[in-house]
């Protein structure tokens, strides 16, 4: 994790102990030991590993009169989290993967690489045998105005039959904590079978809380209309701290962006073996946080609507769109577009002023179309943007605030080689007086020819050697870094 | 690793390479890197992915970033150099497609 004291100016990486193979370096085969990390610690002591997927908030830390801004912050981080061994006698967790949470109220101390600053990982969600739990993503109710103030929510996509053809049936769950992370409870947001028919499943939720505490769930899925299957933009609602979900309902339809990579069969937003995306939607509370005083609850919701164009064409379809509410969640305005029109957005994410005052916006922009070879560029940039509501909570006109240098995306890897690999999602916060923007960021990352190469052949059924890319590849190839822009003086 | 099983059969395309073309624009500076710690030579420990964030509303100037980070895992070239270590945020991907009924 990194950490900034100065507004997102800065930033650094602490360094902690745990299982290590940092100093395998080749050509030797490698023995990993205890030794420094760069991640959460205290997995490798509980039998887990830390992988991927990271959502983190703030919220207040509890005390002895319940939860307070006057007792500090509490700082949660959760992640997917796997057995650590690979023997079922030795298992800490049932199940593929499960969702972890790490926490600290001493986020100095973390920053400075104090081990100790760190609680031990909590599993949040309730693991059986077969269970993929997946793409999650932590809230913390933050505005001391809410009659559920402190508690923490986190939603989750869980494959239940990891096994078999699509891991289907998967619900979207919530899983609350009322005791600042030391317990958790879960309900299901949406059905528990998938139609055999709809094969547009739920994932890639999202969580908020406005002002007085109504929890906010969105998700991507398909939506059942007369003809066909959608895929659309859902969400529920909580009126009793998490406890129960009225019934979903879809607000948007979209197009996906991108288009089916022949080599991953994933949909790739850039080209044949490129970057895997998605629509999902990412979303903000315009909440009053800390205290919830000038909280106007407009809720944003921004997602990817394509379609994209096929092979060949030069059109560009792909939009960043806004989607807001300023009646609680009652009804939704918009969308409206908010990227440029020869912008091909990738991976939006939102944030809202706790006041309300502005919207920010950052993705990553495509600057070639999808590409059916991989022996051309494929330019990639960080893209910042920002709005003004106005009356009515419309975002009004979005406008550049910053873009990121140039880079090919062709040098980040998945680590299989097979195709470019850029992750699920970007994100952005906001506070009353400036906004902050991370995304993923390739600038000095360098295409490998070899590989480019080999990823072109396992399209043609005959494909060449794998390359090995620390002896055939520029030195920088997969140096796939994150960046961050700060509108803070 | 468990969602390779779950991809689309798709008939593979032929594809003849094309041309090398790569004049990109070249764009401002005034953002700042994240991943400090990061090399940025030796895959697969130079890569960072799908970042996380958050603000402290009670102290805005506080923020804590995450990554799917990759530092600590073996380098490709450790052992068999075309074998690289494979990370576990893979994630279920089975939407994307209108189906008429």
């Amino acid at each position: 994790m990194y950490f900034s004291f100065d507004s997102g100016h800065t930033w650094n990486q602490p360094t902690y102990t745990g299982w290590s193979a940092r100093d395998c370096l080749g050509p030797a085969p490698c023995a990993p030991h205890v030794g420094p990390i760069g991640t959460l610690p205290w997995y490798f002591e509980a039998g887990l590993a830390s992988d991927g997927d990271p959502s983190l908030a703030f919220g207040p830390r509890p005390g002895p009169r319940g939860f307070s801004w006057a007792n500090g912050s509490r700082l949660y981080y959760t992640n997917l989290t796997a057995n650590f061994s690979s023997e079922r006698s030795e298992a800490a967790i049932k199940g593929f993967e499960a969702i972890a949470i790490s926490r600290t109220d001493d986020v100095a101390a973390a920053a400075a690489g104090n081990k100790n600053a760190w609680m031990t990982p909590v599993i949040v969600s309730r693991q059986n045998s077969a269970l993929f739990s997946d793409h999650e993503q932590v809230w913390a109710d933050n505005a001391a105005s809410s009659p559920f103030f402190g508690n923490v929510y986190v939603c989750f996509a869980a494959f239940r039959d990891q096994e078999k053809g699509n891991a289907l049936p998967a619900p979207i769950k919530v899983a609350r904590s009322t005791d600042g992370g030391d317990s958790w409870s879960e309900g299901q947001l949406s059905a528990a079978t998938n139609n055999a028919n709809v094969p547009l499943g739920r994932q890639d939720c999202g969580v908020r809380t406005y002002s007085r505490g109504t929890v906010y769930a969105f998700w991507q899925g398909g939506d059942v209309v007369p003809g066909s299957v959608l895929n659309a933009i859902f969400v529920a609602r909580s009126f009793d701290g998490g406890q129960t979900f009225e019934k979903a309902r879809a607000v948007a339809h979209f197009d996906q962006c991108g288009l089916v990579d022949p080599v991953s069969g994933d949909v790739t937003f850039d080209g044949l073996a490129g970057a895997r995306d998605g629509s999902f939607p990412s979303l903000d509370i315009a909440n009053g946080a800390p205290t919830g005083a000038r909280a106007s609850d407009e809720v944003v919701v921004s997602w990817c609507d394509g379609p994209t164009s096929k092979p060949g064409s030069a059109v560009v379809n792909e939009q960043a769109l806004v989607l807001w509410s300023t009646n609680r969640g009652a009804t939704y305005s918009g969308p409206v577009v908010a990227s440029p029109a020869t912008d091909r957005p990738d991976f939006p994410a939102i944030a809202i002023a706790p006041d309300a005052s502005r919207v920010y916006l950052v993705y990553d922009n495509f600057l070639t179309p999808w590409q059916a070879t991989t022996a051309s560029a494929r330019g990639l940039q960080g893209v910042v943007r920002s709005a003004t509501p106005g009356a009515g909570g419309a975002p009004g006109a979005f406008s550049d605030l910053h873009r990121g240098a140039v880079g090919d995306a062709r040098g980040s890897s998945a680590n299989s080689l097979a195709g470019e690999f850029l992750g699920d999602y970007n994100n952005a916060v906001a506070t009353t007086s400036f906004g902050v923007s991370v995304w993923i960021d390739v600038r000095n990352a360098a295409a490998c020819p070899a590989v480019d190469a080999y990823r072109q052949s396992l399209s043609t059924g005959t494909p060449i050697a794998k390359p090995a890319p620390n002896a055939d590849c520029p030195a920088t190839f997969g140096n796939s870094d994150i960046r961050a822009f700060t509108t803070a003086p | 690793m468990a969602c390779s099983q779950l991809r689309w059969r798709i008939v593979p395309t032929l594809v003849v390479f094309g041309v090398l073309a790569a004049s990109l624009p070249v764009a401002a500076q005034g953002d700042s890197l994240v991943t400090r710690q990061s090399p940025t030579t030796t895959f697969a420990q130079n890569k960072q992915n799908e970042p996380g964030l958050a603000v402290d509303a009670n102290h805005p100037n506080i923020l804590v970033a995450g990554a799917n980070e990759e530092i600590d895992l073996e380098a490709c070239n450790a052992g068999n150099p075309t074998s690289c270590p494979l990370p576990v945020h893979s994630r279920c991907r089975h939407l994307g497609r209108v189906l008429l009924l």
